[in-house]
């Protein structure tokens, strides 16, 4: 038997259920809105009527809102308990490798992979994040809030006019309708591309599934964060075995599944706003 | 005063003139001889000499009593102011007195007899059978005609009158009467039997129509029953006449030209008027002889008719009262002899070895205008008519829904025109594929099984509701026209009188709405009834699709308030399926539609947190505030929404342009590297 390559941990457990929350909870809010937002479109009515109708997708669509405020709940849990031991400041996320907040040196980045890709210069030195996935954990952050905080507008807009006047149940239905049209669009698109459909990594990187990158690929796509880890002599903490052949199978049926339904929505949201 | 004034005149004069004339007041001296029996047998020699007066005969003299002639109409006067030649002592002297002269007070009246037939063949052919005023009035007796026992009460006339114009009177039998039987014959017609059967005091007799003192002969221009007159001596009665007579008789308009009708004694024979115009001798039994057999055929035109008759499917009906010559009244007794005598009819169908063509003749179809006038007319004026009256194949006629012999009246449940039976009625020619439905006019399809499915459709046939509207209630049943003409009832501009003749609270409430043109002068159409209820189709509102469809409905005029809903939530969910998301009849209700202005709009400020509430129970006044018609495209009416979207348009487009340009050069990078990569290897 050929001797595995090495691989090491990038993520935790924790981080896949909160991943697999956000996918599951993510489509069927995708799915059900776009019901609602392209009735006009044949392709989401019949969806629509397969699901058992507006009434239906209805409470399916609060119930992946309720999975929403549940993972949202135990990440923001998690980031609590990450300051109160300690292991996170707020000068260590404006400065260190862990964080997920732009920084200036992502600007830089940014700028050296433009001019990476028009072939006026090397790859970028990345870490730990690049720039466009901290965009993606920003858009998220973002847009839970915004979609969040309009949809229960529209979920309970009796009590919410207990405050509110009656033209700001109209202004949650535009900024929740079109929000969730940035975030759909932008992560079947953008995001399955950057992560997924990327020439490197195509047709799927597992890594949020696995929890582990091959050690070569994870030389090559941050290289910064593995010179830091040989330079503090910390590389083998995070060497792994790799998952059985069967287990890799199991996970890239199963992303590759979510990956063409998602992909399926954006045909149907591109056909929708192309033609009506 | 005219008669009192001749009385006191010829009082004078006989006061000057005749002195041994008894005295005034002195009835007395009359009634020592005339009264009772003891009045002397001598008084018969006293002959009528062709006075008016009368034949007096001993009998009637002998019967003075001064009590009956206190009673007369002529109580105030003297025995002298008739007899004005009477003397006290004139039976002594053998002197004759005079006849009695009416004239000398009833001038007028003797001046008009003298004109008319009765009073000619008295003074010019001294006929003896000529009446003279004591035939009609009686003498000493005469009572006033207002008095019930006098012979010229209405009571009495026919029988006065039928003294010498009864058959076989010594008058009719020596002269011409154009009529016969007069008396028998008035006595049977309805004018007759209203006065001797039903007792009418009104009731037209002798003298109605031919005058009392004016009687003259028909053929005289001045008579009342002259040609010229006739009419408007029967108008005395039947003023009307001419507005309220049945328009149709035996087939045809009875004024051949509009306002000319035919002169009443024309159709009406003068004393044997009948409530209908057929002949009763002929009996049920008599047609029932041939045509109660059932092998009874007929070849026509090539083809073999039976005339068979089920008689119990005529007694059973609703027609079981009418006698066969009622319909089929140009069977004639005096051409159709055979008809009434069996024994005659047998012997003739042996002779002629059963040719039963050559009993009585063809007879025309029956007219059934003869009694339902109304009904032939509207009949007429609608589209089966109309198809009829060009040869139309496909026209109905009334057979064609009510059948022939067995015709039932519409409330047996039995009868093809009962209610609840009318819609499969009428599509044995509507249904698609049939008569009606194969000609290029039809539009509507599948009228049964809509109607069937409908709320009428159901009511009717499936909860057995008489009451529920079917084909008749809204196209009415005789005069149907198609929607496009003016007159039909379901006529667009017709169908909310129609609809209101059940629907009626519904129809108030609309004419009080924006959608009356009472209200909204516009030349706009208005909606009616069935541009949202649909015709055939019509649904209960709560169920089916009805709810599906208010929207697009309503649209139809209200595009730009359709479009905005299909922007919101309700319009949305309402065109994915969703029947209880609020349609526009939910909060602008369905007919009561008004502006929100109006107190009693359901959007006024003071009601329209009542009507979210119907769906949304926890509505506050902020709640009614949501704008169910927004739209992002108004920055002038919706400034926020339009700044809203757009706002979030430029999120959406920067964030995807950047990325979307930089997705595609990592693409293109990739590639390449790819290649390079897989070359070096």
């Amino acid at each position: 038997m050929e001797k595995q390559e090495q691989h090491i941990r990038r993520f935790q457990v924790s981080h896949t259920v909160l991943h697999l929350m956000i996918i599951t909870s993510f489509l069927t809010l995708a799915l059900t809105g776009m019901t609602l937002k392209f009735a006009d479109n044949q392709f989401f009515a019949l969806i629509s009527r397969g699901l058992g109708g507006p009434v239906v997708t209805g409470y399916l669509h609060r119930l992946g809102a309720f999975i929403t405020f549940i993972y949202a709940g135990i990440h923001l849990t998690q980031l609590v308990l990450l300051f109160k031991r300690k292991k996170m400041t707020i000068m260590g996320l404006l400065s260190e490798e862990y964080s997920l907040v732009p920084l200036p040196r992502d600007a830089i980045e940014l700028k050296q992979n433009f001019l990476y890709f028009i072939g006026k210069g090397p790859k970028p030195n990345f870490g730990r994040w690049t720039y466009w996935e901290k965009f993606d954990y920003m858009a998220v952050f973002w847009g839970i809030a915004v979609i969040g905080v309009s949809g229960l507008i529209l979920w309970f807009p009796e009590i919410a006019t207990w405050v509110l006047p009656g033209w700001a149940i109209n202004v949650a239905n535009l900024i929740h309708s079109d929000e969730a049209l940035l975030a759909t669009g932008f992560i079947f698109t953008i995001h399955f591309f950057n992560t997924h459909l990327r020439p490197e990594a195509f047709p799927m990187d597992t890594a949020i599934f696995t929890q582990r990158v091959p050690l070569s690929t994870f030389k090559e796509e941050r290289p910064r964060e593995y010179e830091q880890l040989v330079s503090r002599g910390e590389l083998e903490e995070h060497l792994v075995q790799p998952l059985s052949p069967t287990l890799m199978k199991t996970v890239k049926s199963f992303g590759l599944t979510f990956l063409i339904i998602g992909l399926i929505i954006v045909a149907g949201i591109i056909y929708s706003l192309a033609f009506i | 005063m005219q008669k009192k004034a001749g009385v006191c005149i010829s009082i004078l004069l006989f006061l000057l003139f005749a002195t041994a004339t008894p005295m005034a007041g002195e009835k007395e001296a009359c009634l020592d001889c005339h009264e009772g029996d003891d009045f002397p047998p001598r008084f018969l020699e006293f002959n009528n000499t062709g006075f008016p007066g009368g034949e007096e005969t001993s009998e009637d003299v002998k019967e003075i009593h001064l009590e009956k002639f206190e009673n007369s109409a002529h109580k105030d006067q003297l025995c002298t102011d008739c007899h004005t030649t009477a003397t006290v002592d004139h039976d002594d002297e053998g002197k004759k007195i005079a006849r009695v002269n009416c004239q000398s007070c009833h001038k007028g009246q003797y001046k008009t007899y003298s004109k008319t037939v009765h009073g000619k063949a008295l003074l010019k052919r001294q006929d003896r059978f000529a009446p003279t005023c004591a035939s009609c009035h009686g003498n000493h007796y005469i009572l006033k005609a207002s008095s019930p026992d006098s012979s010229t009460n209405i009571l009495h006339v026919p029988e006065t009158c039928g003294r010498c114009h009864k058959e076989g009177t010594a008058m009719t039998d020596t002269h011409e009467i154009s009529r016969s039987k007069i008396v028998e014959h008035y006595s049977m017609s309805i004018h007759g039997k209203a006065l001797f059967e039903r007792g009418l005091t009104v009731a037209p007799v002798c003298t109605t129509c031919h005058g009392s003192h004016d009687i003259l002969a028909h053929e005289d221009q001045k008579s009342k029953i002259s040609k010229t007159n006739v009419a408007a001596t029967c108008m005395q009665c039947h003023g009307l006449i001419e507005k309220t007579h049945q328009p149709m008789v035996r087939g045809r308009l009875w004024e051949k030209e509009q306002g000319k009708p035919p002169v009443c004694v024309e159709c009406h024979k003068p004393h044997d008027l009948q409530q209908a115009i057929y002949d009763k001798t002929i009996t049920d039994q008599n047609c029932l002889e041939c045509h109660s057999n059932p092998d009874l055929k007929v070849t026509r035109d090539g083809k073999t008719v039976s005339l068979f008759v089920d008689n119990t499917k005529h007694e059973n009906s609703v027609h079981k009262e009418e006698p066969c010559v009622k319909c089929h009244f140009d069977i004639h007794p005096d051409s159709d002899t055979l008809c009434k005598d069996p024994a005659a009819l047998r012997e003739h169908l042996q002779k002629t070895g059963n040719v039963v063509e050559s009993v009585c003749k063809e007879l025309k179809q029956v007219d059934c205008a003869s009694c339902h006038d109304q009904e032939v007319l509207a009949y007429q004026t609608g589209i089966h008519g109309k198809l009829a009256a060009k040869n139309d194949a496909d026209a109905p006629n009334c057979l064609t829904c009510h059948g022939k012999h067995d015709v039932l009246s519409k409330k047996d449940p039995a009868s093809v025109t009962a209610a609840l039976n009318i819609p499969n009625l009428c599509t044995d020619c509507h249904r698609d594929g049939e008569k009606s439905a194969i000609r290029k006019t039809a539009t509507q399809t599948h009228i049964l099984q809509s109607y069937s499915q409908s709320i009428h459709g159901e009511g009717a046939q499936k909860s057995g509701l008489s009451v529920s509207a079917n084909c008749a209630s809204c196209h009415t049943s005789h005069k149907v026209l198609p929607a496009a003409d003016p007159e039909s009832t379901v006529n667009h501009a017709n169908i909310s009188g129609t609809c209101s003749n059940c629907h009626i609270g519904i129809s108030e409430t609309l004419n009080k709405s924006v959608h009356s043109p009472e209200v909204t002068k516009t030349d706009k159409k208005l909606p009616v009834c069935n541009d949202c209820h649909s015709s055939h189709t019509i649904s209960r509102h709560d169920a089916g699709e009805f709810r599906l469809q208010i929207a697009t409905q309503c649209g139809d005029c209200h595009k730009d308030a359709m479009d905005s809903y299909f922007e919101t939530y309700h319009g949305k969910a309402s065109k994915l399926g969703e029947k209880n998301t609020a349609k526009c009849s939910d909060c602008h209700s369905s007919h009561n539609v008004l502006p929100a202005t109006n107190a009693k709009s359901t959007l006024h400020p003071k009601n329209v947190v009542g009507t979210c509430k119907n769906c949304h129970p926890g509505s506050n006044p902020n709640f009614a505030g949501f704008l169910p018609h927004a739209t992002h495209n108004d920055p002038v009416k919706y400034p926020i929404l339009f700044y809203s979207y757009w706002a979030m348009t430029l999120l959406l487009i920067g964030t995807f342009l950047f990325f979307g340009l930089h997705t595609l050069l990592w693409l293109i990078r990739g590639l390449i590297d790819r290649k390079k990569h897989d070359q070096q290897f």
